[in-house]
C-alpha cells in the first residue's frame, strides 16, 4: 500500500529543515509530513568521539578531499563535498554566515554580466533576519549590506590585523557574521577559537541537531533514515509520488506537495530521473573560487582574534570592477599558525580570497546508468572568475600595502573546493531561463519545491548558507 | 640503437650515480629524525631541553601525527631539509617552509612557550601533543589570551 502525506520533504539539511520549520507553523495540527534522509543520524557526541586523533591539518594545505562514492565524478580535481546523514552540511560546515550584497540580485542590471534572481534583496531581508534569529548569529553592528535589526550575538572580537583594516575600511572589513555562538545560548557554548570548526569540540555552531530536535519530535512528522530517494512519478504535470530506496527495497510515497531539499547534485539528478526535459535542469554546476595568500608583517604580531575566521574584507566584492571580473570577499583565518622565525612567530597571517563564479551550462549533472548514481561533468569556472583571480595580486597591492608587510606568499593554487554545491536549478522569471520560480516552485510541476543553493542564478562571493536558508523559510512563507 | 660510451658520457653516469645513491640514503632517512633536526635547528634560541623534544617526537609517533604527510611530502620534507638552500633555492620553496613551520608549531603548541606569551627566557615544558579536541580553546593567539585593542594602542 502506497503512503500518502501532505508534504514530503528530501534531505535533512539546510534547505529542508529550514522549509519545514516555516511549514509546521503554518500546517494543520492533522498534517503529515514524511522527511526522507538517504544516511543516518550521527549525533555531536558520536562524532566527537571519532576524533579521537589529532585534527588532518596538512590536508588543509593542500586538498579538501570529497570522500563521497555516491556521484560519478570523473574529474578528479574537482571534488563536490557534501555530507550525507541528518542535519547535512550543519554538521561539518564552519558556520559563514554573510549576508549577499544587493547587488548580487541583480548583477546584470547593474553590471551587465551573470543573471539577474527574480527576488530583491529588499524581498529576502526579512528573511534573513529570521534565519539569522534561529541559528543565533554573532556579527557586528556595522555592516556593508543593509540590515532591519541587529545580530542577536554580539560580534566575535576582531584581531590587531583585522583592527587596522577596520580603521582602513571602515564597513568594508567587519567582524565575520557566523554561526559560531559568540557567547552560550541554548545547548550550544561560547565559541573559544579551537580551530576545528568541522566538529566543534564546545558545541558552539549552529547545527540542526542542536537547535532543531525538539521541532522534530513533532507528531505530525515520519522521519525515515536509509531513504534515497531518486525519482518522482509525474501525471500531467504534478508530482504524484516520490520514490526511494531502502533496505534494498523500491518504496513510493504520495505527496500532495513535494519539496526536494537534498544537496543540488541530487535534486537535478531526481528531477531529471523523473522526466525533466527542461534544458536547464542539472545545468549550471558551479561554486566559488577560492586562493590563500599568506602575509608575513614586519613587528606586527597577529594576536587577539576571536573565533576561527575573524574579519570579512569587502574592499573589492561590489562596485565597477565587476562589469570586469569577480567579486572577492576577503577571510582571516585565525588559525595558530606562525612564522617559523625567532622573535617573529606570530608576525604571519594567512588570508583566503575567495571570487565569485557565473554558473555555466556545460557544467552540470546528467543522469547515469545506475539510477542512484548522478554524474558530474565539470570542465572548470568561468573566464570571469579567472579574471578576478588574475586581478589578485594587483588589489592586494591596493587595499594591503598600507600594512608593514615583509613579503606576501600568493598560494600558486587554487583550492580545489569551497565545499559548496551551486546553480543545478536556477530561480527564474520563466522556464526559458531557469528551472523554478521565484518562490522556489519547479516552472512545470507546480506541486514541487526545489530548495538550497542550486536555486542561485548568480553566486556572489559570500558563502551561500545563511541565503539558501533564508530563501527557505520565504518559499514556505509564501506558499503556505 | 646504443650510444658510444665516450669518456665524459662516463663520468656523468658516475656522477649521477653517486647523486642517486646520496640523495636516495638522506630520503630512507627516519623521518623523526629530520623532525627533530628540524625542530632542533629552529628553536636553538630558545631554552628547550632535549628530552622536551624528544617527548614530542616520541607522542607524535605514538599518535602517528605525521601520518598527515603521505610518503611523497615525507620524501619532499626530508629532501628540502638537505638539500634547500638560500643560494640555489630549490622550487617550492614556499611550500617547503610552509611544512617546516607545521611541524615547528606542532611542536611549540605542545609546550608552555605560548602560553608564557613567547617569552624567550623561561624554560619550555612540554604539556602534551597538540589537539584541540583533547585541548579544546587551547589557540594561544585568541582573545582568550590576548586583547588586540589594548596591542595596538600601546604600538600605536
Amino acid at each position: 500500500m502506497v503512503s500518502k502525506f501532505d508534504l514530503i520533504i528530501v534531505g535533512t539539511g539546510f534547505a529542508s529543515i529550514f522549509f519545514l520549520k516555516k511549514y509546521l507553523e503554518k500546517a494543520p495540527k492533522h498534517s503529515r509530513i514524511l522527511i526522507l534522509e538517504r544516511g543516518q543520524f550521527y549525533s555531536h557526541k558520536q562524532r566527537l568521539k571519532s576524533k579521537t586523533t589529532t585534527a588532518d591539518e596538512v590536508a588543509e594545505l593542500d586538498v579538501l578531499s570529497s570522500g563521497s562514492e555516491a556521484i560519478l565524478n570523473s574529474n578528479k580535481k574537482k571534488p563536490w563535498v557534501f555530507e550525507p546523514n541528518f542535519g547535512g552540511g550543519s554538521n561539518t560546515w564552519t558556520g559563514c554566515t554573510p549576508r549577499f550584497m544587493p547587488n548580487d540580485f541583480k548583477i546584470n542590471t547593474t553590471y551587465g554580466v551573470g543573471i539577474d534572481w527574480p527576488i530583491s534583496y529588499d524581498d529576502l531581508e526579512p528573511y534573513y533576519t529570521e534565519t539569522e534569529l534561529l541559528m543565533s548569529i554573532s556579527g557586528p553592528d556595522i555592516t556593508p549590506f543593509p540590515k532591519s535589526a541587529p545580530y542577536p550575538l554580539p560580534a566575535h572580537k576582531l584581531g590587531t590585523i583585522d583592527l587596522l583594516l577596520n580603521k582602513q575600511y571602515g564597513d568594508k572589513y567587519i567582524s565575520q557574521p557566523s554561526a559560531r555562538a559568540s557567547k552560550g545560548i541554548g545547548t550550544r557554548n561560547a565559541c573559544c577559537t579551537s580551530s576545528v570548526c568541522q566538529t566543534c569540540p564546545v558545541n558552539a555552531k549552529f547545527t540542526i541537531e542542536n537547535a532543531f530536535s525538539e521541532m522534530m519530535k513533532d507528531e505530525r512528522i515520519q522521519l525515515e533514515y536509509g531513504a534515497k530517494a531518486f525519482s518522482m512519478s509525474i501525471e500531467n504535470g504534478t508530482a504524484r509520488s516520490i520514490l526511494y530506496k531502502q533496505n534494498n527495497k523500491i518504496v513510493e510515497a504520495q505527496g500532495e506537495v513535494i519539496a526536494l531539499g537534498a544537496n543540488p547534485i541530487f535534486n537535478a539528478h531526481i528531477l531529471l530521473n523523473s522526466g525533466d526535459t527542461n534544458p536547464l535542469t542539472g545545468a549550471g554546476l558551479s561554486e566559488q573560487v577560492g586562493k590563500y595568500v599568506w602575509f608575513y608583517f614586519n613587528n606586527l604580531d597577529n594576536l587577539g582574534g576571536g573565533s576561527v575566521i575573524s574579519g570579512n574584507g569587502y574592499m573589492f566584492y561590489d562596485g565597477e570592477h565587476r562589469k570586469e571580473y569577480a567579486a572577492c570577499l576577503i577571510e582571516n583565518h585565525n588559525l595558530p599558525y606562525i612564522r617559523n622565525e625567532f622573535g617573529k612567530w606570530r608576525q604571519i597571517a594567512k588570508f583566503k580570497f575567495i571570487f565569485e563564479d557565473l554558473p555555466q551550462n556545460k557544467n552540470r549533472v546528467i543522469t547515469s546508468q545506475n539510477n542512484d548514481m548522478p554524474e558530474i561533468i565539470y570542465s572548470g569556472h568561468s573566464k570571469y572568475a579567472q579574471k578576478g583571480v588574475d586581478n589578485l595580486e594587483f588589489n592586494i597591492n591596493k587595499y594591503f600595502s598600507f600594512l608593514p608587510i615583509d613579503r606576501i606568499e600568493i598560494d600558486p593554487h587554487l583550492q580545489s573546493t569551497e565545499a559548496h554545491i551551486l546553480g543545478t536549478t536556477r530561480m527564474s522569471w520563466s522556464a526559458d531561463n531557469g528551472v523554478i520560480d521565484k518562490n522556489m516552485i519547479h516552472h512545470q510541476y507546480r506541486n514541487v519545491f526545489v530548495l538550497g543553493g542550486g536555486a542561485f542564478p548568480s553566486l556572489s562571493p559570500a558563502n551561500p548558507t545563511l541565503t539558501l536558508s533564508a530563501l527557505s523559510l520565504m518559499a514556505a512563507d509564501k506558499s503556505f | 640503437m646504443a650510444l658510444p660510451m665516450t669518456r665524459r658520457r662516463f663520468i656523468w653516469l658516475v656522477l649521477l650515480f653517486v647523486i642517486t645513491v646520496f640523495t636516495s640514503l638522506y630520503l630512507f632517512k627516519d623521518f623523526n629524525d629530520v623532525v627533530k633536526s628540524i625542530i632542533k635547528n629552529d628553536t636553538n634560541k630558545l631554552r628547550v631541553h632535549d628530552e622536551t623534544i624528544a617527548q614530542f617526537i616520541a607522542e607524535a609517533a605514538k599518535e602517528k601525527k605525521w601520518d598527515q604527510f603521505n610518503f611523497q611530502k615525507k620524501a619532499f620534507i626530508k629532501f628540502c631539509y638537505y638539500f634547500n638552500n638560500p643560494i640555489f633555492p630549490l622550487p617550492f620553496t614556499s611550500k617547503y617552509i610552509q611544512y617546516r613551520s607545521f611541524i615547528v608549531r606542532n611542536f611549540l603548541l605542545s609546550t608552555d612557550f605560548f602560553i608564557h606569551k613567547m617569552d624567550v627566557e623561561s624554560q619550555i615544558r612540554y604539556i602534551g601533543l597538540h589537539n584541540p579536541y583533547s585541548r579544546p580553546c587551547s589557540n594561544p593567539f585568541s582573545n582568550i589570551y590576548y586583547n588586540a585593542n589594548a596591542i595596538i594602542d600601546g604600538q600605536g
